[in-house]
């Protein structure tokens, strides 16, 4: 299982990027700053590394499935433009199965309280 | 890799309130004990109160730890020394008489009633310095005692677990945790701490458990060496969720982790004309007490990033709204929850699977919950009340009737900081765990934390299971010396 992990965090590394980036694009209605936003993704990746390892494989796993079923609508969700990204977001947002709806809710809360924290605390 | 081998009177595994209490009271009653911790040693000051950086270095799985079920529960536990009691709120509050009394009645607790508990909420409130702010509380609680009056319904200062003294002229709170008060009474009685030590698997030779196989880390190089430490006695203290996991992966499973039980939560933001949040004064301390205790309203922590975490997704350009963080804070609504969940030991991987129901009714009252609390704010001036669901604003008093009805299954995010029940005490046949803490399938295993709990004290737990330990303790002792 702990093998598992390394290979899915290559894998999903670019949809929990693009995540946070439409994540924080919404917080702050602009761009928001480039090294704030690498950042806040490089902290998010940590924790969900952190988490118990059955919640971290889940998490990793959506995360690079949600980056993969962008092909659906013609490319990754990580190779999409901003706009792209943040209606096949939306998508997942109001998707019949609990556990997408979930998957964007915790994206939604955990990328705007690490760009929060890092501006206010550094952390 | 070798083994090391340790031998000890007492092994207490956790250093929580309930385990920290008992490594303390048996160290001064001049027992050898061996306190281990899974998580590190690390000051109140290691990092900023509720911040994102004490979540990493404190939390189990950096406070991103949730039950299963059609709605998930974002949980946290401690994993430090000190256990929950360094990153809870340390609100502090009796139960009622007729909560602990039906307890007895109800799970066949021997000699057990709020009248006997009495001594030891007494010794609690002074080890612990038990007290209120002494210069009045902050403008978010005054803004809950203004809206409470305002309804007509009652509210209360909580008294906290902290020592508030004068420097440089200004009142300066300090946290009483486990690791200020209770462990350095235990280091100064001879007792031994280990932290960074996760133990894997008890042994047991028939009804007594005889050692504990554990793995040590050393903080510093990351290296692990095992250690196998055999004992006469066992308390286990490491809290609702791991307690269970452990004597499950031992091969004690009978009633173990099948009744957890949880305050369920939801908490949204409130924005105001006039500055409420105020960080000097920690966590607003006004809880309303009109419902308790099947509902506890308040308010919580309402840093810039806290706020963000709870508003919802769906406030646009929220970055610019959290200028004025000032002017808001989070409120919450707590309720005794009517599920029974349960922890089993996954396969493969050291975790526990945690399933928890939430209930139609749960939904349905922390529903009414919002719609009082929102009703309350909204008499007390509130400009703005987030929705709980999906952050949007909600205009009047008729957007809150429609949350009084119940909230969806799905989408508002529920999540607790009270576990319990997992291993209940009582001489009832549903209770794996004697009157007095000590496990029934085992002659020397006693628990010391939440577990233990029959339900639901309807309260902040702190209070109510430092005062259980120490009646266990007492009792342990007598039937120790006769």
């Amino acid at each position: 299982m702990t093998l598992l992990r390394p290979i899915l965090l290559r894998t999903a590394r670019p949809g929990l990027k693009s995540l946070v980036r439409c994540v924080l694009e919404r917080e702050c209605e602009a761009s928001p700053p480039q090294d704030l936003c690498e950042a806040s993704s490089e902290a998010l990746e940590e924790r969900i590394v952190g988490m118990p390892t059955h919640l971290s494989i889940g998490m990793l796993g959506l995360t690079a499935l949600f980056d993969a079923s962008g092909l659906i609508r013609g490319k990754r969700a990580s190779r999409m433009d901003q706009a792209q990204c943040e209606q096949w977001m939306e998508s997942w947002r109001h998707a019949p199965l609990g556990p997408a709806r979930d998957f964007i809710l915790f994206y939604d809360k955990m990328a705007a309280f690490a760009f929060h924290s890092i501006e206010e605390e550094g952390a | 890799m070798r083994t090391q081998s340790l031998d000890t009177q007492v092994l207490v595994i956790g250093s929580g309130p309930g385990g920290a209490c008992a490594a303390a009271r048996l160290a001064e009653e001049g027992w050898d004990v061996l306190l281990l911790e899974e998580g590190e040693d690390l000051p109140l000051e290691s990092a900023p109160a509720y911040s994102f950086e004490e979540m990493k270095q404190k939390y189990r799985g950096g406070g991103l730890t949730t039950t299963l079920g059609t709605t998930n529960v974002t949980y946290v536990e401690g994993k430090c020394v000190g256990g929950g009691s360094e990153i809870n709120s340390g609100l502090y509050h009796r139960p009622r008489s007729e909560t602990m009394n039906g307890w007895a009645r109800e799970y066949q607790i021997d000699h057990f009633s709020m009248e006997r508990l009495k001594p030891y909420f007494e010794r609690v409130e002074e080890d612990h310095h038990i007290s209120t702010w002494p210069q009045g509380v902050g403008p978010a609680s005054r803004m809950l005692r203004k809206g409470a009056k305002n309804m007509g319904w009652s509210s209360q200062e909580v008294p906290r677990f902290f020592k508030y003294e004068q420097h440089q002229g200004a009142w300066v709170g300090k946290r009483q945790s486990m690791r200020v008060t209770l462990i350095p009474r235990f280091r100064a009685a001879g007792g031994q701490l280990l932290p960074n030590t996760r133990v894997r698997k008890l042994e047991f030779d028939q009804r007594r458990a005889v050692a504990a196989l554990a793995t040590t880390r050393d903080p510093n190089t990351g290296r692990c060496k095992k250690i196998r430490i055999q004992f006469q006695h066992l308390f286990l203290a490491c809290g609702a969720i791991q307690t269970p996991m452990l004597l499950q992966k031992s091969g004690i499973s009978r009633g173990i982790g099948e009744r957890l039980q949880l305050h369920p939560m939801v908490r949204f933001a409130a924005r105001f004309d006039e500055d409420i949040n105020d960080l000097a004064h920690g966590v607003p301390v006004e809880q309303i007490d009109e419902f308790k205790p099947a509902m506890t309203l308040g308010c919580s922590y309402s840093s810039k990033p806290h706020l963000a975490l709870w508003m919802g997704p769906s406030v646009p350009n929220r970055k610019a709204k959290l200028e004025d963080w000032k002017k808001m804070a989070v409120f919450y609504v707590a309720v005794v929850g009517g599920g029974k969940g349960s922890i089993k030991p996954l396969p493969l991987i050291d975790e526990p699977l945690v399933r928890f129901p939430v209930l139609p009714t749960d939904l349905a009252r922390l529903g009414r919950g919002v719609q009082r609390l929102g009703r309350l704010l909204l008499a007390a001036g509130a400009q703005e009340i987030y929705s709980p669901i999906d952050g949007e604003p909600l205009n009047g008093a008729e957007a809150l009737d429609d949350l009084g009805l119940g909230l969806p299954a799905t989408g508002p995010a529920v999540s607790t900081i009270h576990l319990f029940s997992s291993c209940p005490m009582g001489e009832s046949d549903v209770c794996p765990v004697d009157s007095w803490g000590k496990l029934k399938e085992s002659s020397n295993v006693w628990i010391s934390d939440a577990s233990l709990m029959p339900s639901s004290p309807g309260v902040n737990p702190q209070g109510t299971l430092l005062a259980m330990a120490h009646r266990n303790i007492d009792h342990f002792l007598n039937t120790q010396s006769s």
